[in-house]
């Protein structure tokens, strides 16, 4: 087994250094020469245009100007922002209570009902599963990312909350992706009935606590 | 270029004042930028585009935005970085726009036309075109990829860059360049371990 992965490593490695060769050889100096000629050309088409002339030379006095054109927009701007963050804490405030009682005992504040989520043991124990081998295969990075999860009480909900520890908004992509995953197998397990199973966040990620929901199209 | 000549510029290149310079009107200086990282951005693009005609427009794109967004470069990275940065971005955001309309068969045909200039080598034909079709096929896994995944993807293994540059070029954590490097990395082994 060993042996067979030091194998594909060398043959990878032989394969990519192949294609870097390649882009090497492909890359012409005529192709560079060609394209250089004609970013410097678009340059000086844009300068040439009435609107960009002379402009680094104004630049200090636009600067002024600008500046002393805003000032008022400038403090009706603070003012809205003050009023925004404020508006803000309010509504994370609310959104935190939501998770406390969807990680307790109802499910009043979503928009779905409890009738709506359907979800049995069996699917339960797959979102866990998935969500533990998640943990296992991101061990190495656990620094950066902690997934960890929990399971609603209520007997027709079920949640799979995941930690993620230092989460960003370049973290989006994945979150669909782990959103999807989690989808497929629950389809893919319950392929002999006719339901099809969608799963949905229903918490932002403000706190870093990202809920998963599972429910079906049978309600 | 000459590779010499290449050298020099490399050596003797004073970015900032480059930079000041070009800010202050003296747009031929562009040129010594163009000349210094032009070859490795089009060797970055052309993994994102294989058609050249296709590449070339990004890569003057890419150029064209690096010189009317230079004024706000502050030098809190190195020119080579922030460039790199607004190359990735591009690529990402015209993958994304076209990945739905790209007739896959135009694609193989991409692919095909990549793979068809090597120059051969002492192997047979059959072992060389055995070659083209693993390294056509390793191309192809790779454009399946998420945008980030292939992104991080080439930037390690065609371009060779750390994770710690990576994270800073397309601005991730290291960690999560890390995770999406390793589900790459897996998704692609999983389409070549038969081959190779």
């Amino acid at each position: 087994m060993v042996a067979n992965n030091n194998l594909y490593d060398e043959k990878f490695t032989q394969l990519i250094d192949s294609i870097k060769n390649n882009d090497n050889e492909n890359i012409s100096d005529e192709r560079l020469y060609k394209n250089k000629i004609s970013i410097l050309n678009k340059i000086k088409h844009i300068n040439e245009k009435p609107e960009n002339q002379n402009r680094l030379s104004e630049k200090e006095h636009n600067v002024k100007t600008f500046l002393l054109k805003s000032l008022p927009m400038v403090a009706v701007f603070a003012l809205i922002l003050t009023l925004s963050i404020v508006v803000y804490n309010r509504t994370i405030s609310s959104h935190q209570q939501k998770a406390i009682s969807l990680s307790g005992e109802s499910n009043n504040n979503t928009n779905k009902t409890n009738e709506d989520v359907v979800i049995n043991d069996n699917e339960i124990e797959t979102v866990i599963t998935y969500i533990s081998s998640m943990n296992a295969a991101t061990e190495e990075y656990e620094d950066d990312v902690a997934l960890n999860w929990y399971e609603n009480n209520n007997e027709q909900t079920a949640v799979a909350g995941i930690k993620l520890d230092n989460l960003s908004l370049e973290s989006k992509y994945d979150i669909e992706e782990i959103l999807k995953d989690v989808e497929d197998v629950l389809n893919k397990q319950n392929s002999n009935d006719d339901d099809k199973y969608y799963v949905d966040t229903i918490l932002s990620d403000y706190d870093s606590t990202l809920t998963l929901i599972s429910y079906n199209t049978n309600n | 270029m000459n590779s010499e000549i290449q050298t020099v510029i490399e050596d003797t290149f004073d970015e900032k004042e480059i930079v000041r310079q070009i800010i202050n009107g003296n747009e031929d200086k562009f040129a010594l930028i163009i000349d210094k990282y032009q070859r490795k951005i089009t060797k970055l693009v052309s993994k994102f585009v294989y058609d050249e005609n296709e590449a070339d427009d990004i890569i003057q794109e890419v150029f064209i935005k690096i010189y009317t967004i230079l004024p706000k470069f502050k030098f809190e990275s190195s020119l080579g970085t922030y460039i790199y940065r607004v190359a990735v971005n591009h690529c990402i955001d015209y993958s994304t726009k076209n990945k739905k309309r790209k007739n896959k068969l135009k694609l193989f045909t991409d692919y095909e036309q990549q793979i068809n200039s090597i120059p051969s080598n002492e192997k047979s034909p059959e072992q060389q075109w055995e070659n083209e079709m693993i390294k056509a096929r390793l191309l192809r896994v790779v454009d399946t990829l998420s945008e980030k995944q292939k992104a991080v993807f080439i930037l390690k293994y065609f371009d060779g860059l750390q994770i710690k540059e990576i994270a800073e070029i397309i601005n991730l954590k290291e960690g999560t360049v890390k995770t999406h490097l390793n589900r790459a990395y897996v998704k692609i082994r999983k389409e070549l371990k038969e081959v190779l």
